[in-house]
Order: C-alpha cells, then structure tokens, then sequence
C-alpha cells in the first residue's frame, strides 16, 4: 500500500499552525491581557456601590452644636419587581412600617412605573422591618438628615446644604470636602439581571473617611447677643438689614458675625431671597466716616500730621476742584483728636490733601481694603477700591468722607483691628481646627504672625484720639460703663445708578474696647435706617449694647479710671 | 437420549467468601471517623467564628442604632437649651438677665472686685395724715 506522506504532513503542520495560534492567543489572554480581561469580568459581574460616610458637625469654642446630621433611611419601592397579584399583601406589610395606608401604597403602585420612594427621613430601625419583609422590589437606603439646632442663629455664616449632601453656601460650601468625608466604595455581586439579590457579598474596595467636624471661632453666646441686640435695632429704627462683626484683634478669631434678615439654614423655603446672603462679607458699602481714622493714620506715617497738630476747619466747607464740601458746622481751629471726634469733613479732607497720593493708597491698601480678608467663607466681596491712577481732582476729598471706596463690615473690623493690635494686621478667621468622630484635632488652624501695617506709635495715638471720639464726639452712645471704649462713626449716603440717594443711608459704628489693652473689635453697620439715619443715634447705641453685654459674658476686668 | 455415567456436579465446590470486607469496612468507618474528625476540627472553630460575626453584627448594629438615638439627644439637648429659646424661657426658669453693676471680677492679680453695693434708696417718709374731726 502506498501512503501518500505529503499530504499527513501538510494535514500534520496545518494542525500545528492551527495550535500554535490557539496557544498564542490563550498565551494573550491570559498573559498579556490578563488585567483588562479580569476587570472586564468583575465589570460584568460586580458593581461599585458608594455608602456616604457621615457628614462632620459645626462647633462653636464654646462647644454648642450648630449643624450635625442624623442618620435617617428612605424606603423604595420598585412595582415592576413586585408580581402584581401581591400588591394588596406587600402594601399590607409596608402601612404600618412607612406610616401609610395600604390603598394609598397600593395607589402609590399603580402611578409609578418603576423605581420611586415610598417614604424618607424614617428612623434606621424601620430597615429590619423591610429585611423581614423578604419581598423583591422593596427595599431601604441610607440617608442622612441635616440639623441645625439653633435654627438661623449664625445661619449665614453656616450656610447649608442641598438635598444631594453639597454645602451650598457659608461653612457648610467652603468645607464642603472637609466635612463630607469621603465615601466608602464596596464592589456588590450581580446575577444576570443585574440585580443584586443580596448583600452578603460585600468586598471593601476602598474605605472611606467620615467627614471631619469644624470646630469654628464663634462665641455661641455672643452671637445670639448680637443677633438679639441687630434685630432690636431693626425693629426700632425700621432699617432693611443689619450686620455686625466681633473679632479679637490679637489673632483675628471672629467671636461673631451676624447678618439680618437671616435665614434658618434647616427651613430655607421659609426664608426670603434676601436674607440668603451674608452681608458682614458679601455687601460692600461706603464705610463714610469710619474711614477717616484711615486717612489720619495715612496722614501720621507719612510724618505730613503731627498728633498735636491744628487743623483749620473752619468756614463750613472746603472748595476742592471748584466743588464746595459742606461740614456739619464751622469749627474753626481743631487739634487733630477733635476733627475725629466732631468728625469734620473739612479737617479729614484737609488732611488727605497733604498726604501724596501713593502714600495714601499704601496705607488703605495695607489696611486691607479691595481686596478679600481670606475669611473662611464663600463668595466674599474685595469690596470697590481704584487706585491713585483712576483717581479725580475729587478723589482724595471723597476718600477722607469714605467715599469712592466701598468695604465690607469685615474689612473694616479687620482695620480697625490692626489700629486696636498696635499696627498689626491679622487676617480675620472662622475655623480653630477640624476634629476627627472622636473629637481628636485632626488640623489645628493656627494664627498667621500679624503684618506690621502702622508704626505701634502711630496705632496708640490713633486709638487714643478715637476714644475722645466716645467720651466727648458723636460716639458717646457707644460708651460701657466702666470700660475705656474707642470708635468712631460713619454715616454714608447709600449709591444708586450713579448718585447719592437722599433718602437712603447705611449707618456705621466701628469700635474696640477695653481701652488701653483692646481684647474686642466690634463693628454694626446697619442698611437703610428709616427713623433716624445718623449713625450716632443709630449704629453707636447698637456697638454699646452689644459691647456691653460681651463684656459681661467674657467676664472682662473694668478699666480703671473709666467712667461708671 | 440418556447417558449414564459421569454427570458433572459442582456440590463438592466450597463458596469462596471474601472475608476481608469486615476490614474494608472497618477501614471505610475509621476513614469516614477521620475525616469527620478532621472536619470538625477544622469547620466548628470556624463555625464559632461565624457565629462570632454575626453577634458582632448584630451588636454593632444594635450599638449603631443607640449611637444614632444618642445623638438625636443631643440635637434635641441642644435645641432646648439654645440661647434663644432659653432667653425666651427666662421667667420660667426662674433666671433674670445679667446687669453689668452686678458683676464680681476677677483681676489679673486675683482679686475679687465685687459690685459696688447700689445705695438704698431713703424710704419715703411716712405721711401722716391728720386727723380732722
């Protein structure tokens, strides 16, 4: 017989070849794409599912709890899951679980064609119930509930946060990341359908870090001290809002910072647009007056004023580039003290006029205006300030009436509290530390070194020539009775499309007590004040109760030598 | 047809038992004996540990439920005892606002400034009123 070996060994090789590829391709799965193979397969298999950890808490120093979340459990429903001949039986079981009647579940059924909540916001122990249900198509989810329990003390300054868990202003925005932790991610076994059917089959894949507590500088006490003190001064002078910062100037820990109207951050929908905004650090305002401590300070490092000084302000008026400035009255000769103290516009713009323009804006600047404190907040304002290029033949005067310029309540505690520090600028904080759930310091927030921004002689004379401002000038309403208090006033004219609105005023009243060793800068400044608009009558009473009563609550010694 | 003679017979033949199934099953019991052993050895600390677990869990769950209650307190405590509600509460708590002529101080050399006492005011001297017949 002849056997035709030709053709076996081409049958043999193509054999060969044909293995060699299958090994060769087994060979690239299995090797060389093994990873994108495998995660292609728990791709199929499994699915990542993402459990929030809890949210951290707000706390003020004096540990009172402004925000914190309650853990909570919504339950769904899933009817296209359910057989619809066991409707009657699970809405039987569900009622007295969610709370509701069997029809109105069973309604609740009929409209929804697949997933939707049954109910939110029930207590985690209602998940054993629907565990012992065993129905498919029923089940609960993790959830969480903010509360803020002191409803809108401090609300803007807190903020809040959306039904998605993300801080939407204040605290709650800024430390969103913070306070919201990170999630852990489990991976979840899935049948064919791509339902898990049970959640034995957890595998960790990365753990999550509940979210740090903020342990914030606020004074609990004297925030609702000053919030009580804003809402009196409202209701008697009839303004649109008010604002009102505490700070301890040694390190800028702001003790309280209030904003009327105000809103609870747990019931928005109850509040009105306008009071969702924080005006210590979102509204710029002309400070008027209150800014002419700044050109005095401007006037004494350039060596143009001397403390002893006489400024002539006398005539009523000053003409500057053809345009006459009224004062309040013809004063005459006035040492540099009293042109505070009388807050004589003719004597704060003579002043500016012999500081250079550059010197000038050194110092405002370095005082912090137009540009932001760096507080801790969202959506802080610089407030408006040009510098000498784009300043008029005008500009000077307008700055030395504190206009032409425009600051928040904040900056301008924090200049006053560089003046009260001894020419140190301290930028102005709201957060001591984040606390782990334990209540351990994760991140303590320390004071940044204070920038020296005047001469410790030029901030002593300034002090001192600002509390003559309360014992005999316009801030005598702003006194405390056994403590050396010093500010100073400012009534401006609120802008409008371009002019200045007769009738509508911001008053302000900046201060720092006790004198000679300041330890509280307090600044109100109240919008549109209706029965009277001077700050003296308005503003300066506001500073002197609310001073007094921190006073009180700080347990601060009286100055000696102070009036009682 | 019939023939006589030799006819085969297997009567003489002895049935050949196999007696060595009583060691088979003997090594079959003490093998199954082993393994049983073995098992239990290895599955009933197992058995404990899952046992363990599910303790743990429910434990913990139940450890997760009273944290949640406690801190539901503590949001409530906190609500109670709110500046606000407590100054809105103040006659009924029997307090009364602090005045700052009333405070005692603390100096920094630790003395104890105490208010200066507010003078009595004179009482009004009695009218006596006379008689009119």
């Amino acid at each position: 017989m002849i056997v035709n070996t030709t053709r076996l060994r081409w049958i043999a090789w193509a054999l060969s070849a044909w293995a060699l590829v299958v090994a060769l391709r087994l060979v690239q799965i299995q090797v060389i794409e093994h990873k994108a193979w495998e995660s292609g397969s728990a791709r199929q298999r499994e699915h990542p599912l993402e459990v929030e950890e809890p949210r951290g808490d707000i706390v003020t120093r004096d540990g009172r709890l402004l925000a914190g979340s309650l853990e909570r459990v919504a339950v769904y429903a899933n009817p296209r899951k359910i057989p619809r001949d066991a409707w009657g039986t699970v809405a039987a079981g569900l009622a007295p679980i969610v709370g509701m009647p069997p029809a109105t579940i069973r309604a609740q059924f009929r409209d929804h064609d697949g997933f939707f909540y049954l109910a939110k916001d029930l207590d985690p122990q209602v998940t054993d119930a629907i565990v012992m249900l065993q129905q498919r198509g029923v089940g609960t989810i993790q959830t969480e509930r903010r509360v803020y329990p002191h409803g809108s003390l401090a609300g803007p300054v807190v903020g809040y946060i959306n039904a998605e868990g993300n801080g939407q202003a204040g605290l709650e925005a800024f430390y969103d990341r913070t306070l919201r932790g990170v999630p852990s991610v489990y991976r979840v076994l899935r049948d064919g359908k791509k339902t898990s059917p049970t959640l034995i089959d957890l595998r960790l894949e990365s753990e999550g870090r509940p979210g740090q507590s903020l342990a914030v500088t606020l004074d609990c006490r004297i925030q609702e001290v000053v919030e009580q003190e804003l809402a009196r001064t409202i209701a008697e002078t009839g303004a649109k809002g008010a604002s009102a910062v505490v700070i301890d100037p040694s390190d800028g820990e702001v003790l309280a910072m209030a904003s009327l109207p105000s809103y609870d951050p747990g019931h928005l929908g109850q509040s009105a647009p306008e009071g969702r905004r924080n005006r210590a650090v979102e509204d710029a305002l002309e400070p008027g007056s209150t800014f002419k401590p700044i050109i005095v300070a401007a006037a004494m490092t350039a060596g143009v004023l001397g403390p002893a000084e006489l400024v002539d302000c006398s005539g009523g008026g000053v003409v500057i580039a053809n345009v006459f400035i009224h004062d309040h009255a013809h004063y005459g000769l006035l040492p540099v003290r009293e042109v505070l103290a009388k807050s004589s516009n003719t004597g704060a713009i003579r002043i500016a006029y012999r500081i250079g323009p550059s010197q000038l804006d050194d110092t405002i600047r370095q005082l912090g205006f137009g540009q932001p404190t760096r507080v801790e907040l969202p959506a802080e304002t610089r407030g408006i300030y040009r510098g000498p290029q784009s300043w008029s033949a005008l500009s000077r005067a307008g700055l030395a009436l504190g206009q032409e310029i425009s600051a928040t309540p904040l900056q301008v505690a924090q200049a006053y509290a560089a003046i009260a520090n001894g020419g140190l600028l301290v930028h102005p904080r709201l957060v001591l530390e984040t606390r782990d759930r334990s209540g351990r310091s994760v991140t303590p927030y320390r004071a940044q070194p204070g920038v020296r921004v005047l001469s410790a002689e030029v901030a002593a004379r300034l002090a001192s020539m600002l509390e003559a401002v309360v014992e005999e000038g316009t801030g005598k309403a702003a006194e405390v009775p056994g403590y050396r208090v010093a500010g100073k006033t400012g009534t401006a004219q609120r802008a409008s499309s371009g002019n200045y609105s007769a009738g509508r005023h911001v008053a302000w009243f900046a201060g720092f007590l006790p004198m000679p060793d300041p330890s509280l800068v307090i600044v109100v400044c109240v919008d549109e004040p209706v029965s009277s608009y001077w700050a003296a009558d308005v503003a300066a009473p506001a500073f002197g109760r609310i001073a007094t009563r921190t006073v009180m609550l700080l347990g601060l010694e009286p100055t000696s030598g102070a009036r009682a | 047809m019939k023939v006589g003679g030799y006819r085969p017979r297997n009567n003489w033949l002895r049935r050949q038992l196999d007696t060595r199934w009583r060691r088979w099953l003997s090594l079959c019991f003490a093998g199954a004996a082993l393994v049983s052993v073995l098992m239990a050895a290895f599955i009933a600390p197992r058995q404990a540990t899952l046992r363990m677990r599910y303790e743990i869990a429910q434990v913990s769950r139940a450890v997760d439920l009273l944290e949640g209650e406690q801190r539901g307190f503590v949001l409530e405590r906190e609500m109670l005892t709110s500046p606000a509600v407590l100054a809105a509460d103040l006659d009924a708590l029997g307090l009364a606002p602090l005045e700052l002529g009333r405070m005692a101080h603390l100096t920094s050399a630790g003395e104890l400034v105490l208010p200066a006492p507010k003078p009595t005011p004179t009482p009004a001297r009695p009218r006596i009123q006379r008689r009119v017949h």
